[in-house]
């Protein structure tokens, strides 16, 4: 039963607010994740909202001196999509971004929100895993950055204790060179779908060259995964079909995937090796400079 | 119990509510605003559909505290007295509703469109339907209808 809701204006507020109550105090932003679980009887609302989707601290994408960008928690799905920054250096986080929902979901919810409800299909956790973000997270103990990978724990869970608030995701500056990233997933519809399968790959090339290749695979574990095998598949060689394919078959080794209402495990596993390929392909084909769609997954529709 | 201030369709609204409100239950218990329809009530089938200072939103999962200050427009505001919108002219004469249940939240996701975009592609009005659905699949004719009510804006 919820009986207060507070609406702070700064962070500073809202972790007292967090720290004074911290078995019954829920962060709200959008609502999309928060709202729809307890209205379809999944999780009810906390006890104490906290209704942070004002504190303007948390809001905006800014470019650091040292070349990272940061997101506050706050981002909504549509900022992502607006952002030129992002579309030219960090296409796959937008590539994740304009497939959520509708445009209804994408005004309100939130980068900050995606992470915290902890889906192992969250859209934007391959691409954040690939860019090797970091979060930042608050309390009234201070500030602590943690990488995006130690960050998702579980499905449903982060490592966000008791009191914390996630602040903002730092993605660091790209690795020197022609580099560029995809993030494609297997959907049933085009709209108001979730993963039944996602990978995002980020790569470096020269020539005809994979330099380096980062992987990350989303819905085949209990967490987004980086696939550090399938990425050693690729360094240093040719970027082609054959070593695309031979690295899709490594990841889909890695994942572990399980059968749900979407999807059985074993076809999920039989797709990793597709998702794989065609993620390297846009990778590679935007590393050089070719100007492929976004969401590049329209791409492949026909 | 708190306060929630919120101009919907123009007018301004001083109500007393509970903090596990939905906006939807607000606007069509409280205000008597029933055009805006609850279908799944889970965020799928957009029949819930309003405007939130003029972005669309599912108003059956958004906290009607949240909505402190904003101005809402729901399916009630886009006439102009007896004078329909043009898409509301343009649904009825293309034959864009049949139950009619989905039509409030097509109406606002296509209001919302042609407020950015004029003279949307039929693939753009597809994507700003995409949140909308309609189970008498009258997809066509409502499609037909956006893009009938944008010629004539235009």
């Amino acid at each position: 039963m919820t009986t207060a809701y507070y609406q702070p204006t700064t962070i500073d507020e809202a972790v007292k607010l967090l720290g004074s109550d911290p078995a019954g105090a829920g962060v709200v932003a959008g609502g999309t994740d928060v709202v729809v679980a307890a209205r379809s009887g999944k999780k009810p609302l906390p006890s104490a909202l906290i209704a942070v989707h004002r504190i303007s601290e948390l809001q905006g994408i800014n470019r650091n001196e040292d070349g990272s960008s940061r997101l506050g928690a706050l981002v909504t799905y549509a900022d992502i999509e607006g952002s030129e920054i992002l579309r030219s250096k960090y296409t796959a986080l937008v590539d994740a971004s304009s497939l959520i929902g509708s445009i209804a979901t994408r005004h309100v919810g939130t980068l900050g929100g995606n992470l915290c409800n902890g889906s192992p299909a969250m859209e934007t956790g391959s691409p954040l895993l690939v860019y090797e973000a970091l979060v930042e997270i608050a309390s009234v103990r201070g500030a602590r950055l943690l990488p995006i990978a130690e960050f998702m724990t579980g499905p449903g869970t982060t490592a966000l204790a008791s009191g914390e608030l996630l602040t903002s995701v730092v993605v660091p500056e790209l690795p020197e060179g022609s580099v560029a990233s995809a993030y494609l997933r297997l959907e049933y519809r085009r709209a108001m779908e979730i993963a039944v399968v996602g990978a995002a790959a980020l790569v470096v090339v020269d020539q005809g060259e994979l330099v380096n290749a980062r992987l990350a695979l989303t819905a085949v574990a209990p967490t987004c995964i980086r696939v550090p095998d399938a990425e050693a598949v690729l360094r240093g060689q040719a970027s082609t079909p054959e070593v695309y394919a031979k690295a899709g078959r490594v990841a889909a080794e890695e994942a572990a995937p399980i059968d749900d209402v979407r999807a059985s495990a074993d076809y999920r596993r039989a797709v990793i090796p597709v998702l794989v390929a065609r993620a390297l392909k846009v990778a590679v084909d935007r590393a050089r400079g070719e100007d492929v769609p976004i969401p590049a997954a329209r791409v492949f529709d026909e | 119990m708190y306060s929630l201030n919120i101009e919907v369709n123009g007018v301004m609204y001083e109500l007393r509510i509970v903090p596990d409100r939905s906006l939807l239950s607000v606007l069509r218990e409280d205000l008597g605003l029933t055009g805006t329809k609850e279908g799944c009530d889970d965020s799928e089938c957009g029949a819930c559909m309003v405007l939130l200072d003029g972005q669309p939103l599912n108003s059956c999962s958004y906290l009607a505290l949240q909505a402190e200050g904003s101005a809402i427009t729901t399916v009630e505001g886009l006439a102009n007295g007896q004078t329909l919108h043009p898409l509301q002219y343009s649904i009825l004469k293309e034959g864009g509703v049949q139950c009619g249940f989905c039509t409030p939240g097509m109406l606002i996701s296509a209001a919302a469109l042609l407020a950015t975009d004029p003279t949307p592609s039929e693939d753009a009005i597809r994507r700003a339907l995409a949140g909308n659905l309609c189970r008498c699949t009258g997809y066509q004719k409502i499609v037909r209808a956006v893009q009938s009510a944008a010629q004539a804006t235009a």
